[in-house]
């Protein structure tokens, strides 16, 4: 579930996954992090199929519209860092770090439009809606894609500190 | 004579470069003169004419300096780009496009997406961060690459996609995910294995090479043979060949490739008309294949580009003193020109765009009463139809004026039933591919396609009526017949196509026919101010 901490525990059996504690650092809490952005964005698939067909929402969905596009954005930003960090991984080179570092700039600043664009979206939603259940719905949306966007963030800068970490090995 | 025209030239921002059309193409002409005036273009170069000339003299074989200028002209594209040409970091791919000295819209080739491999492919997801837009480009290019070089039979890839497709329930192939792609891109590298023996180059500078040759071969292919035929073109020596840095219009949400007429190439009218598709590159729309959302759909979404567009049209009719027919790229929200030319129209539009250009002060009336000289002015009507029943169903209207005539399915039975009646050709989608069905007809109906397709246009410019993208019609090949809604028709029966409405009607409707008085007169009055009788 998005936003809990998790950890691995190896058993006989195998390798599980449970929501029991921590282990910050680890790949296990980069794995972590990653699957709490994919339930974030699942979680606001979810609302977005409870979204009545009729009335006239043009400007909510506008803005929703831009604040998920500034979303996948990131998520095409993160899948650059992590491909820049598997090539720099294997090259170890200048040029695959400086991939890394553009990509995890790229998520940061995303993230940072992605707060305005929730504002923006916050602030049609208290003007224009006027149904109570949809208003909630709307708001779940948008705040949901911003915490994917948010989490994303994490999951970059969690990356680039490995990178770093395993430049100082 | 030969020494004296350049074997290559340059075009791209900061570039002045003049190509004649006569030369190089029109394709190249135009692209180095407006990107040389600050409109933008992907940067490219052109080989002239001559190569082609060469080519067909020396028993098709490539002239020997043409693999250096291809190196010369990837080495200036990398330097206005920062892209590689075939390198696994950042890859420069691009476009082969054909250009006579003529317009010859759909009768040649053009392949996009050169300099793919699995190498490159990787590169260009890491450079992306986009999947699904990678493995897009990977399969149009296998498509691509293997119909028009190695002549690969096109239904064979129709098949594998249609397949994915109704495996994944999607019914637009903007709808595939990266992963179905992935499979579709997987199943066309089979389809090389098992057609013919020729394996795709992996060494993407003969992926150009081969390019290039299968470019210059398109322009004696049997389609391009016939439009030559049946629009009477006739001292054009070859083509030309442009090659540009790719510009994507499958890129993202704010990328798509669109159509955009100057005027109203039915009416005449002064007005802007677009036909875009979100998610497509350039050949989708004039292909015929799919269907398109209006231009009022394509300025919300995106507003600066549909301003840009609308500025470069404005400045691109003014530049040629003519309606122009202009295709285009929006790459993440940016405007590039691809193509920009003379727009095909139907006569009564010619009338009217001549008069109106004068009366804009945009050319002088020699120049007006010039352009309709190869027209019957006394001939054109606007004509209106006297139906009894409802229409069948709605269509987008591609070509004015009113056709009735005998349903058929394929070009060859519209030329059979032209023998002894008029025929409507009503077919899923129209290619250039069909101009001697669509010339033996009197009108064009299609199920799915743009107005703005090169069929839509061929159909157009010779007079025919057209009517696209008509939903609601079915067809059974195999049973020869089609079907609206609540009713069959078989080959062989009337039907009857209103162009000005878009509307599909049953059997043999009346019409009624009003002749453009005040435009002819108009031109009747410049004639007989210049003292020529008969105009």
């Amino acid at each position: 579930m998005a936003g809990h901490a998790i950890y691995v525990r190896n058993e006989p059996a195998g390798t599980t996954i449970s929501n029991l504690a921590p282990l910050p650092g680890s790949p296990v809490s980069l794995i972590a992090t990653a699957d709490d952005v994919a339930d974030y964005l699942e979680e606001a698939g979810f609302f977005i199929t409870l979204i009545p067909g009729h009335g006239d929402s043009k400007d909510i969905f506008f803005e929703l519209r831009n604040l998920a596009e500034l979303v996948l954005k990131g998520c095409r930003g993160f899948l650059k860092i992590l491909i820049a960090f598997q090539e720099f991984h294997r090259t170890n080179q200048r040029e695959d770090m400086k991939d890394l570092l553009t990509a995890v700039d790229e998520v940061f600043s995303i993230e940072r439009l992605c707060d305005e664009s929730l504002r923006r979206t916050e602030r049609v939603i208290f003007e224009q809606c006027a149904d109570f259940k949809e208003f909630q719905l709307y708001l779940e949306i948008a705040r949901t894609l911003e915490e994917a966007s948010n989490t994303l963030l994490k999951v970059a800068f969690h990356v680039r500190d490995n990178m770093i970490e395993s430049m100082n090995r | 004579m030969t020494n004296e025209i350049p074997r290559i030239i340059f075009f791209g921002p900061d570039i002045k470069t003049a190509a004649a059309s006569e030369d190089f193409g029109n394709k190249a002409s135009v692209l180095s003169r407006i990107s040389a005036l600050g409109i933008p273009v992907p940067p490219g170069f052109a080989l002239p004419v001559n190569i082609c000339e060469e080519y067909f003299r020396n028993g098709q074989v490539l002239p020997g300096d043409v693999p250096e200028l291809l190196r010369q002209g990837l080495a200036f594209i990398e330097r206005s780009t920062g892209l590689q040409y075939g390198a696994g970091r950042r890859p420069l791919l691009v476009s082969v496009r054909s250009g006579a000295p003529v317009s010859m819209p759909g009768a040649m080739e053009t392949i996009l997406n050169i300099g793919l491999n699995r190498s490159t492919l990787r590169g260009l997801i890491a450079q992306t961060g986009n999947p699904k837009f990678a493995w897009d480009s990977y399969r149009r290019f296998l498509e691509n690459f293997g119909t028009v070089v190695f002549s690969h039979d096109p239904g064979l890839y129709r098949k594998i996609e249609r397949v994915v497709m109704e495996n994944d329930r999607v019914p637009d192939e903007a709808g595939l995910d990266f992963a179905a792609l992935r499979i579709i891109a997987e199943q066309y590298e089979q389809l090389y294995q098992r057609t013919n023996g020729k394996r795709l180059p992996d060494d993407v500078f003969s992926q150009l090479e081969l390019a290039t040759i299968a470019i210059l071969q398109s322009w004696n292919s049997p389609r391009a043979r016939t439009f030559r035929n049946l629009n009477l073109v006739s001292g054009v020596r070859g083509t030309g060949v442009t090659i540009q840095a790719m510009v994507f219009g499958n890129l993202g949400s704010l990328s798509g490739a669109g159509v955009a007429f100057s005027r109203n190439p039915w009416t005449g009218g002064n007005e802007l008309l677009v036909d875009f598709k979100f998610g497509a590159q350039g050949e989708d729309i004039v292909s015929g294949l799919m269907g398109v959302v209006s231009h009022q759909e394509f300025a919300a979404r995106i507003p600066l580009a549909a301003r840009e567009l609308s500025d470069a049209v404005k400045r691109l009719e003014s530049l040629y003193g003519d309606m122009q027919d202009i295709e285009f790229t929006v790459q993440e929200g940016k405007l590039f020109i691809l193509q920009s030319r003379s727009g095909k129209r139907a006569p009564l539009a010619a009338l009217k765009i001549a008069v109106d250009l004068v009366r804009e002060n945009i050319i002088g009336k020699d120049e007006a009463l010039d352009r309709v000289r190869e027209i019957d002015t006394g001939a054109i009507t606007v004509q209106a139809i006297l139906p009894s029943e409802p229409p069948l169903a709605t269509g987008i209207s591609a070509s004015m004026g009113v056709a009735s005539g005998k349903v058929a399915l394929t070009s060859e039975h519209a030329i059979e039933f032209a023998r002894n009646s008029p025929v409507i050709l009503v077919q899923e989608t129209a290619t250039p591919d069909d101009i001697e069905g669509i010339g033996a007809s009197g009108g064009l109906l299609t199920v799915r396609g743009a107005r703005t397709s090169h069929a839509a246009v061929v159909a157009r410019q010779m007079g025919k009526v057209c009517i696209v993208s008509c939903e609601e019609l079915k067809i059974d090949l195999v049973r020869r017949l089609c079907t609206f809604p609540g009713r069959d028709f078989y080959e062989g029966d009337y039907i009857t196509l209103d162009g000005q409405s878009g509307r599909v009607y049953a059997g043999i409707v009346p019409i009624v026919a009003e002749k453009p008085t005040e435009l002819i007169d108009q031109l009747r009055q410049w004639s007989s101010d210049k003292g020529i009788v008969g105009q």
